[in-house]
Protein backbone atom coordinates (compact mmCIF):
# COMPACT_ATOMS: atom_id res chain seq x y z
CA UNK A 1 0.00 0.00 0.00
CA UNK A 2 1.19 3.52 -1.03
CA UNK A 3 1.49 6.70 1.29
CA UNK A 4 -1.50 8.95 0.38
CA UNK A 5 0.04 12.26 -1.54
CA UNK A 6 -0.19 15.39 -0.18
CA UNK A 7 -3.06 17.78 -1.85
CA UNK A 8 0.09 19.73 -3.58
CA UNK A 9 1.50 17.26 -5.55
CA UNK A 10 -2.17 15.60 -6.20
CA UNK A 11 -2.70 19.44 -7.45
CA UNK A 12 0.44 19.36 -9.71
CA UNK A 13 0.16 15.47 -11.19
CA UNK A 14 -0.31 14.34 -14.49
CA UNK A 15 -2.21 11.53 -13.97
CA UNK A 16 -4.44 11.24 -10.79
CA UNK A 17 -6.39 8.38 -9.00
CA UNK A 18 -9.95 7.80 -8.32
CA UNK A 19 -9.28 8.60 -4.51
CA UNK A 20 -7.16 11.73 -5.26
CA UNK A 21 -10.17 12.99 -7.26
CA UNK A 22 -12.21 12.59 -4.34
CA UNK A 23 -10.01 15.20 -2.37
CA UNK A 24 -9.71 17.15 -4.91
CA UNK A 25 -13.47 17.71 -6.48
CA UNK A 26 -15.64 16.68 -3.06
CA UNK A 27 -17.06 14.45 -5.27
CA UNK A 28 -17.88 10.81 -3.44
CA UNK A 29 -15.76 7.82 -4.56
CA UNK A 30 -19.27 5.71 -5.71
CA UNK A 31 -20.28 8.56 -7.56
CA UNK A 32 -17.01 8.77 -9.29
CA UNK A 33 -16.90 5.54 -9.42
CA UNK A 34 -20.42 5.52 -11.29
CA UNK A 35 -19.25 8.00 -13.85
CA UNK A 36 -16.45 5.77 -14.64
CA UNK A 37 -18.53 3.00 -15.24
CA UNK A 38 -21.22 4.58 -16.98
CA UNK A 39 -18.09 6.30 -19.50
CA UNK A 40 -18.56 9.58 -18.54
CA UNK A 41 -14.85 9.72 -17.02
CA UNK A 42 -12.34 8.62 -19.54
CA UNK A 43 -9.05 6.60 -17.86
CA UNK A 44 -5.94 4.82 -18.80
CA UNK A 45 -5.00 1.64 -17.15
CA UNK A 46 -2.31 -1.21 -19.06
CA UNK A 47 -3.47 -3.70 -17.00
CA UNK A 48 -6.46 -4.76 -14.90
CA UNK A 49 -5.06 -5.01 -11.67
CA UNK A 50 -3.52 -2.17 -11.75
CA UNK A 51 -4.82 1.35 -10.35
CA UNK A 52 -6.96 3.38 -13.01
CA UNK A 53 -5.58 7.01 -13.37
CA UNK A 54 -7.21 9.67 -14.62
CA UNK A 55 -5.77 13.04 -16.99
CA UNK A 56 -6.35 15.59 -13.71
CA UNK A 57 -7.11 18.55 -15.35
CA UNK A 58 -9.39 17.43 -18.05
CA UNK A 59 -10.89 15.14 -15.42
CA UNK A 60 -11.59 17.47 -12.75
CA UNK A 61 -12.82 20.14 -15.66
CA UNK A 62 -15.26 17.02 -16.78
CA UNK A 63 -16.64 16.69 -13.29
CA UNK A 64 -17.05 20.32 -12.64
CA UNK A 65 -19.01 20.28 -15.94
CA UNK A 66 -21.34 16.82 -15.12
CA UNK A 67 -22.17 19.00 -11.29
CA UNK A 68 -23.23 21.74 -13.37
CA UNK A 69 -25.31 20.00 -15.95
CA UNK A 70 -27.02 17.86 -12.71
CA UNK A 71 -28.03 21.56 -11.26
CA UNK A 72 -29.27 22.79 -14.08
CA UNK A 73 -32.19 20.05 -13.59
CA UNK A 74 -30.50 16.96 -16.07
CA UNK A 75 -30.97 13.39 -14.89
CA UNK A 76 -28.43 11.11 -15.22
CA UNK A 77 -29.80 9.72 -18.62
CA UNK A 78 -29.76 13.30 -19.78
CA UNK A 79 -25.83 13.55 -18.94
CA UNK A 80 -25.28 10.67 -21.05
CA UNK A 81 -27.28 12.34 -24.17
CA UNK A 82 -25.02 15.37 -23.94
CA UNK A 83 -21.62 13.55 -23.14
CA UNK A 84 -22.28 11.23 -26.01
CA UNK A 85 -23.60 14.07 -28.37
CA UNK A 86 -20.16 16.09 -27.61
CA UNK A 87 -18.18 12.71 -27.99
CA UNK A 88 -20.04 12.60 -31.56
CA UNK A 89 -19.26 15.60 -32.57
CA UNK A 90 -16.03 15.32 -31.55
CA UNK A 91 -14.75 12.12 -33.73
CA UNK A 92 -17.18 13.55 -37.10
CA UNK A 93 -14.39 13.70 -39.72
CA UNK A 94 -13.62 16.97 -41.10
CA UNK A 95 -15.20 17.38 -44.02
CA UNK A 96 -13.33 17.28 -47.13
CA UNK A 97 -11.92 20.75 -48.85
CA UNK A 98 -13.73 21.70 -51.78
CA UNK A 99 -16.63 20.56 -50.01
CA UNK A 100 -19.72 22.10 -49.44
CA UNK B 1 -22.55 -1.37 -19.48
CA UNK B 2 -25.71 -2.85 -18.23
CA UNK B 3 -29.16 -1.41 -18.85
CA UNK B 4 -30.89 -2.46 -16.51
CA UNK B 5 -35.10 -2.05 -15.75
CA UNK B 6 -36.39 -1.24 -12.42
CA UNK B 7 -37.99 -4.53 -11.62
CA UNK B 8 -34.41 -6.21 -12.91
CA UNK B 9 -33.21 -3.56 -10.52
CA UNK B 10 -34.95 -4.30 -7.59
CA UNK B 11 -34.44 -8.17 -8.19
CA UNK B 12 -30.50 -7.96 -8.42
CA UNK B 13 -30.80 -5.83 -5.32
CA UNK B 14 -32.77 -7.99 -3.07
CA UNK B 15 -31.16 -11.12 -3.32
CA UNK B 16 -29.24 -13.36 -1.27
CA UNK B 17 -25.78 -14.50 -1.75
CA UNK B 18 -27.62 -17.64 -2.32
CA UNK B 19 -29.19 -16.29 -5.34
CA UNK B 20 -32.94 -16.29 -3.61
CA UNK B 21 -35.48 -14.23 -1.53
CA UNK B 22 -34.87 -15.03 1.82
CA UNK B 23 -37.85 -17.32 3.28
CA UNK B 24 -39.26 -14.98 5.56
CA UNK B 25 -39.00 -12.05 2.91
CA UNK B 26 -42.73 -11.50 2.03
CA UNK B 27 -41.80 -8.04 1.94
CA UNK B 28 -39.30 -8.33 -0.90
CA UNK B 29 -41.95 -10.65 -2.49
CA UNK B 30 -44.36 -8.09 -2.50
CA UNK B 31 -41.84 -5.51 -3.71
CA UNK B 32 -40.96 -7.49 -6.89
CA UNK B 33 -44.60 -7.57 -7.83
CA UNK B 34 -44.97 -4.09 -7.14
CA UNK B 35 -41.51 -3.18 -9.29
CA UNK B 36 -43.62 -4.82 -11.93
CA UNK B 37 -46.58 -2.93 -11.76
CA UNK B 38 -44.64 -0.07 -11.86
CA UNK B 39 -42.38 -0.22 -14.08
CA UNK B 40 -45.25 -1.21 -16.58
CA UNK B 41 -47.10 2.01 -15.26
CA UNK B 42 -43.77 4.26 -15.56
CA UNK B 43 -43.33 2.81 -19.24
CA UNK B 44 -47.15 3.80 -20.24
CA UNK B 45 -47.67 -0.04 -21.41
CA UNK B 46 -50.24 0.00 -18.43
CA UNK B 47 -52.29 3.48 -17.39
CA UNK B 48 -53.51 3.87 -13.73
CA UNK B 49 -57.52 5.66 -13.72
CA UNK B 50 -59.51 6.05 -11.02
CA UNK B 51 -57.20 3.53 -8.70
CA UNK B 52 -57.73 1.21 -11.41
CA UNK B 53 -55.15 -0.55 -13.81
CA UNK B 54 -56.08 -1.33 -17.40
CA UNK B 55 -53.75 -2.58 -20.11
CA UNK B 56 -54.78 -0.30 -23.25
CA UNK B 57 -51.27 -0.83 -25.48
CA UNK B 58 -50.45 -4.15 -26.38
CA UNK B 59 -46.95 -5.39 -24.36
CA UNK B 60 -43.58 -4.20 -25.88
CA UNK B 61 -41.18 -7.21 -27.11
CA UNK B 62 -38.62 -5.36 -24.51
CA UNK B 63 -41.21 -5.65 -21.60
CA UNK B 64 -41.77 -9.28 -22.43
CA UNK B 65 -40.54 -10.47 -19.32
CA UNK B 66 -43.40 -8.85 -17.67
CA UNK B 67 -46.01 -10.65 -19.73
CA UNK B 68 -47.06 -12.79 -16.38
CA UNK B 69 -48.07 -9.47 -14.74
CA UNK B 70 -49.60 -7.44 -18.17
CA UNK B 71 -51.99 -10.86 -19.23
CA UNK B 72 -53.25 -11.13 -15.66
CA UNK B 73 -54.20 -6.72 -15.89
CA UNK B 74 -54.99 -7.26 -19.80
CA UNK B 75 -57.59 -10.10 -18.07
CA UNK B 76 -59.14 -8.55 -15.58
CA UNK B 77 -59.02 -4.98 -16.49
CA UNK B 78 -59.91 -2.90 -14.92
CA UNK B 79 -58.33 -4.19 -11.64
CA UNK B 80 -56.66 -2.97 -8.44
CA UNK B 81 -53.00 -2.03 -8.10
CA UNK B 82 -53.53 -4.17 -4.62
CA UNK B 83 -55.30 -7.30 -6.47
CA UNK B 84 -52.22 -7.91 -8.91
CA UNK B 85 -49.22 -7.61 -6.14
CA UNK B 86 -51.95 -9.97 -4.32
CA UNK B 87 -52.49 -12.67 -7.38
CA UNK B 88 -48.21 -12.32 -7.98
CA UNK B 89 -47.52 -12.38 -3.81
CA UNK B 90 -50.01 -14.00 -1.56
CA UNK B 91 -51.32 -17.29 -3.08
CA UNK B 92 -51.55 -20.17 -1.64
CA UNK B 93 -48.91 -21.62 -3.94
CA UNK B 94 -45.85 -19.95 -5.65
CA UNK B 95 -46.80 -20.44 -9.04
CA UNK B 96 -47.69 -17.10 -10.04
CA UNK B 97 -44.89 -15.49 -8.02
CA UNK B 98 -42.16 -18.25 -9.91
CA UNK B 99 -42.95 -17.21 -13.11
CA UNK B 100 -42.81 -13.99 -12.27
CA UNK B 101 -39.55 -14.28 -10.50
CA UNK B 102 -37.57 -16.41 -13.40
CA UNK B 103 -39.15 -14.24 -16.22
CA UNK B 104 -37.08 -10.95 -14.50
CA UNK B 105 -34.26 -13.77 -12.96
CA UNK B 106 -33.64 -14.68 -16.76
CA UNK B 107 -33.69 -11.12 -17.90
CA UNK B 108 -30.41 -11.07 -15.56
CA UNK B 109 -28.73 -14.10 -17.30
CA UNK B 110 -28.89 -12.68 -20.41
CA UNK B 111 -27.47 -9.37 -19.70
CA UNK B 112 -24.86 -11.43 -17.91
CA UNK B 113 -25.77 -9.66 -14.59
CA UNK B 114 -26.60 -12.91 -12.44
CA UNK B 115 -25.82 -17.17 -13.13
CA UNK B 116 -28.68 -19.18 -12.73
CA UNK B 117 -28.25 -22.09 -10.25
CA UNK B 118 -30.44 -25.80 -10.09
CA UNK B 119 -32.07 -24.85 -6.53
CA UNK B 120 -34.94 -26.00 -4.41
CA UNK B 121 -36.51 -29.61 -3.45
CA UNK B 122 -35.29 -32.11 -6.09
CA UNK B 123 -33.82 -29.13 -8.01
CA UNK B 124 -36.63 -27.59 -9.96
CA UNK B 125 -36.46 -24.64 -8.99
CA UNK B 126 -33.94 -21.90 -9.85
CA UNK B 127 -31.49 -19.38 -8.40
CA UNK B 128 -30.07 -16.23 -9.94
CA UNK B 129 -26.56 -15.78 -8.26
CA UNK B 130 -26.06 -11.81 -8.76
CA UNK B 131 -22.92 -10.56 -9.91
CA UNK B 132 -21.45 -8.40 -7.59
CA UNK B 133 -20.44 -5.47 -10.09
CA UNK B 134 -23.73 -5.35 -11.70
CA UNK B 135 -25.48 -4.90 -7.58
CA UNK B 136 -22.56 -2.13 -7.51
CA UNK B 137 -23.17 -0.57 -10.03
CA UNK B 138 -27.21 0.20 -9.22
CA UNK B 139 -26.01 0.50 -5.75
CA UNK B 140 -23.54 3.66 -6.87
CA UNK B 141 -26.50 4.72 -9.60
CA UNK B 142 -28.94 5.30 -6.76
CA UNK B 143 -26.13 7.01 -5.00
CA UNK B 144 -25.10 9.47 -7.55
CA UNK B 145 -28.15 10.42 -7.95
CA UNK B 146 -29.99 10.71 -4.13
CA UNK B 147 -26.76 11.80 -2.03
CA UNK B 148 -25.38 14.42 -4.87
CA UNK B 149 -26.95 17.37 -5.89
CA UNK B 150 -29.63 17.18 -9.10
CA UNK B 151 -32.81 16.06 -10.07
CA UNK B 152 -33.88 12.04 -9.27
CA UNK B 153 -35.22 9.59 -11.96
CA UNK B 154 -38.67 8.20 -11.84
CA UNK B 155 -37.12 4.82 -11.79
CA UNK B 156 -34.57 5.72 -9.20
CA UNK B 157 -37.12 7.22 -7.17
CA UNK B 158 -39.19 4.50 -7.48
CA UNK B 159 -36.35 1.87 -6.36
CA UNK B 160 -35.37 3.72 -3.57
CA UNK B 161 -38.94 3.86 -1.84
CA UNK B 162 -39.01 0.12 -2.72
CA UNK B 163 -36.05 -1.05 -1.57
CA UNK B 164 -37.12 1.51 1.41
CA UNK B 165 -40.30 -0.42 2.05
CA UNK B 166 -38.60 -4.24 1.91
CA UNK B 167 -35.98 -3.29 4.61
CA UNK B 168 -33.20 -3.34 2.41
CA UNK B 169 -31.84 0.35 2.03
CA UNK B 170 -29.38 -0.77 5.34
CA UNK B 171 -27.53 -3.21 3.31
CA UNK B 172 -26.29 -0.83 0.87
CA UNK B 173 -26.15 2.64 2.73
CA UNK B 174 -24.99 3.81 5.89
CA UNK B 175 -27.05 4.88 8.80
CA UNK B 176 -25.52 8.73 8.05
CA UNK B 177 -26.66 8.20 4.27
CA UNK B 178 -29.75 6.59 4.74
CA UNK B 179 -31.30 10.23 7.00
CA UNK B 180 -29.64 12.41 3.79
CA UNK B 181 -31.57 9.53 1.66
CA UNK B 182 -34.96 9.27 3.47
CA UNK B 183 -35.03 13.15 3.56
CA UNK B 184 -34.29 13.54 -0.10
CA UNK B 185 -37.31 10.57 -0.45
CA UNK B 186 -39.78 12.62 1.14
CA UNK B 187 -38.67 15.85 -0.50
CA UNK B 188 -39.35 13.89 -3.81
CA UNK B 189 -43.25 13.01 -2.43
CA UNK B 190 -43.85 16.10 -1.94
CA UNK B 191 -42.77 17.69 -4.95
CA UNK B 192 -45.69 17.93 -7.21
CA UNK B 193 -43.51 18.75 -10.62
CA UNK B 194 -43.45 15.29 -11.20
CA UNK B 195 -46.71 13.79 -10.47
CA UNK B 196 -46.16 10.29 -11.35
CA UNK B 197 -43.30 9.79 -8.73
CA UNK B 198 -45.38 10.70 -6.08
CA UNK B 199 -48.22 8.54 -7.33
CA UNK B 200 -45.77 5.88 -7.41
CA UNK B 201 -44.21 6.58 -3.95
CA UNK B 202 -47.81 7.03 -2.46
CA UNK B 203 -48.21 3.66 -3.91
CA UNK B 204 -45.81 2.08 -2.27
CA UNK B 205 -46.73 3.32 0.78
CA UNK B 206 -50.31 1.91 0.55
CA UNK B 207 -50.03 -1.20 -1.10
CA UNK B 208 -47.11 -2.15 1.18
CA UNK B 209 -49.09 -1.53 4.37
CA UNK B 210 -52.31 -3.28 3.12
CA UNK B 211 -50.72 -6.03 2.18
CA UNK B 212 -48.74 -6.22 5.41
CA UNK B 213 -51.82 -6.03 7.27
CA UNK B 214 -53.60 -8.11 5.28
CA UNK B 215 -51.10 -11.16 5.72
CA UNK B 216 -50.73 -10.61 10.01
Amino acid sequence: MSRQRSIEAISTSEYVTIGELVRLTGTRYSTLKFYTQEGFLPFWQPDERLTRRYLRSETVERIAYIKKLRQQGNTIAQVREILNRQQNLQLQPEPLSGEG
Amino acid sequence: MWNLTLTQQYLLCVLNQKGRLPTLGLEKVVGLSMAAVLELLLEETVVLEEKKLSAPASLPQEQEYLRPVYDFIAKKQPVKPEKVVEYFSLNLTDRNFTQLLDGVGTQLVNKGCAVPKQDGFLGKKTAYLPARQAVDLVVEGMRAQLLEEGPVSRETAALAALLDKSGELGRFFSAYEKKTLKSRLKELRQDQTNRLVCQAMEYIDSLMAAIIVAVT
